[in-house]
């Protein structure tokens, strides 16, 4: 087990620098001079003596592998410069917003499994009849509906229609609502379709027909050997939904008024504020990475034929 | 309904679709971009049977010409992708070597990203246009058909028939070309109808963040993002062009779960 965390840590080396290399030189081609951008505001003409002592000082006249090793030591350390627009610390503005994404996600996981298990397992077990086809429906019509979309439709009907909360802006504990409704339908959709075709395919192996053949209560094979092989396969699409969760964050948070990264993310986009959209790229990656490595080590655990295989 | 009769039916929506799109600058009632103040926000009515938008544009002319926008963009989007994907996956299985480590390792990187989250800030970062939301999507996107593809080809490499082939005298890229190929392209066709909608919507996704289409382009994603602050007045600017992605994308994924079940072999075996 130990032995098989190690060797995934190793190989997130190689692919941790590739993702702050391509993030670096992704954000360097193009802000390439961050010292123009600096003084693109000033007002009056700087005189290019002035830039290239700027230059020297922030270290830009420095061959490119130097310089990102020097960015990569300050993404270490938490220091990411400070923001084009706001002069404020990058890594300190990234981490003042990361909890509210991170509550957002959180909340949209919970709601999304709550959702799509038992709609799931229900649908699977009632397989080819009324119920089966309307979860089957709706689940079909979630998946084809862009976020945006839901989330302008929700509003328009909880908002303008019902006035039960306050379209955007601060709504207390409420104004979380909405928000995760959005993210959660378009992923309950997706799931409730794999949960079901997850159940199903166990539903159809040997040892359930050999529990049944031995008198072994239908809820009981349910909850006790279906269930549990087909966590597995919820587990690792849920980690790896946490990527478009993410990205998808971003979206919502500017249509709800979400003070959360993604917001801050697309706020530095209009404004072209590279540092931060850096910030943003490196950070995401890195989180989306974390968690599918833990959740490849949590099926590890959970699953002894993996176990076994990966010795 | 069984599958044949299904693929019929979606293959003609989705045909309807690609037509409108084709023809759209024929099928609008209006000038999509002509503006008229007098009549801006009027609610759905004879003459403009999805309303108008606060510049007095018809939302049906609009819907129309953004089909043309989201269905080009797509396809080209999805087309590139698959078949640069493809290529190098089959290159890489095929051929293995120093290649194969560098680029799998490269398209690792990138699939390392979450999605949306590279895709934004490559837009972001080069600028807004649709074209530039297409290539923002390209990056992320052709490591799955690459993958996919070269996967295909490593599990078919040692089938006694690559060997007989090769045995016989055929060079690698006759061997790629005759035996390979038309062996993976299913799989790969499959996964590329099945992606058109979801990649419709990140592109609608990008601009309505307004990192794609830039007006006065009629696109879905722009409309919906510039009617925002009409929600409470005037819904049926976001509505129309909302149900338009709606239904498209629904018409393509219907095609694309079609498409898989009728190339599934085991309903062959199910149907005898």
């Amino acid at each position: 087990m130990r032995r098989y965390a190690g060797k995934r840590l190793l190989h997130l080396v190689p692919i941790i620098l590739g993702i702050t290399f391509l993030s670096f030189i992704l954000i360097h081609s193009v802000s390439g001079d961050a010292v123009d951008a600096i003084y693109e505001n000033a007002g009056a003409e700087v005189p290019e003596e002035v830039k290239a002592r700027r230059r020297a000082e922030l270290g830009l006249d420095r061959p490119l592998l130097i310089q990102y090793a020097d960015w990569l030591g300050g993404l270490v350390r938490g220091d990411m410069g400070v923001s084009y627009i706001s002069g404020n610390d990058i890594f300190d503005t990234f981490i003042s917003k990361l909890p509210n994404t991170v509550c957002l996600t959180v909340s949209s996981i919970l709601f999304t499994v709550l959702l799509s298990i038992p709609l799931g397992i229900l649908s699977a077990v009632r397989q080819n009849r009324f119920t089966d086809y309307l979860i089957r429906f709706l689940s079909f019509i979630g998946n084809s509906m862009p976020g945006f979309f839901v989330s302008l439709l929700l509003i328009l009907i909880f908002s303008v229609r019902m006035g039960w909360f306050s379209a955007m802006g601060n709504d207390g504990w409420k104004s979380i609502i909405l928000p995760t409704l959005t993210l959660s339908i378009a992923m309950a959709s997706k799931y409730t379709r794999q949960v079901r075709a997850a159940v199903l395919e166990e539903l159809n192996k040997d040892y359930v027909l050999g529990a049944k053949a031995r008198g072994v209560k239908d809820s009981v094979i349910l909850y006790k050997s279906v269930l549990k092989a087909g966590m597995l396969t919820i587990i690792t699409l849920l980690a790896l939904s946490i990527g478009s969760l993410l990205g998808g964050t971003a979206i919502v948070e500017s249509i709800f008024m979400w003070d959360g990264v993604g917001r801050l993310a697309v706020d530095a986009v209009t404004m072209r504020d590279y540092p931060m959209i850096q910030a943003y790229v490196v950070w995401m990656a890195l989180i989306y990475m974390t968690v599918n490595l833990v959740s490849d080590i949590l099926c590890q655990i959970l699953d002894p034929r993996i176990r076994l295989e990966g010795g | 309904m069984n599958t044949e009769k299904k693929l019929a039916v979606f293959t003609a929506f989705a045909a309807m679709v690609f037509l409108i799109a084709l023809f759209a600058p024929y099928l609008t009632p209006y000038d999509p971009d002509a503006q008229d103040l007098s009549q801006a926000l009027m609610a759905p009515c004879q003459e403009h049977m999805m309303g108008t938008d606060r510049f007095g544009r018809d939302m049906l002319s609009r819907v129309i010409m953004g089909t043309r926008s989201s269905v080009f963009s797509v396809l080209a989007l999805v087309g590139a992708v698959a078949a640069s994907g493809t290529a190098i996956g089959v290159y890489c299985g095929y051929f293995g070597g120093k290649a194969d480590t560098v680029v799998m390792r490269f398209a690792d990187i990138c699939l390392a990203f979450p999605g949306m989250v590279f895709a934004i800030a490559i837009a972001g970062v080069m600028g807004g246009g649709i074209t530039n939301a297409v290539l923002a999507l390209a990056v992320i996107s052709w490591p799955k058909y690459a993958r996919l593809a070269r996967g295909q080809v490593l599990s078919m490499q040692n089938s006694t028939y690559i060997q007989a082939a090769q045995m016989s005298g055929s060079g690698p890229w006759k061997v790629i070309l005759r035996h390979i190929l038309p062996n993976i392209l299913g799989a790969i066709f499959v996964t590329a109808v099945l992606d058109i909608g979801t990649m419709m919507m990140e592109i609608a996704g990008l601009s309505f963040l307004g990192l794609g289409a830039m007006p006065p382009t009629a696109e879905w994603g722009s409309m919906m993002s510039n009617g925002r602050s009409m929600i409470q007045t005037s819904p049926w600017v976001i509505l129309a062009p909302g149900c338009a992605i709606f239904i498209t994308v629904m018409i393509f994924n219907l095609l694309g779960d079609t498409i898989r079940d009728y190339l599934d072999p085991r309903r062959k075996l199910q149907s005898e």
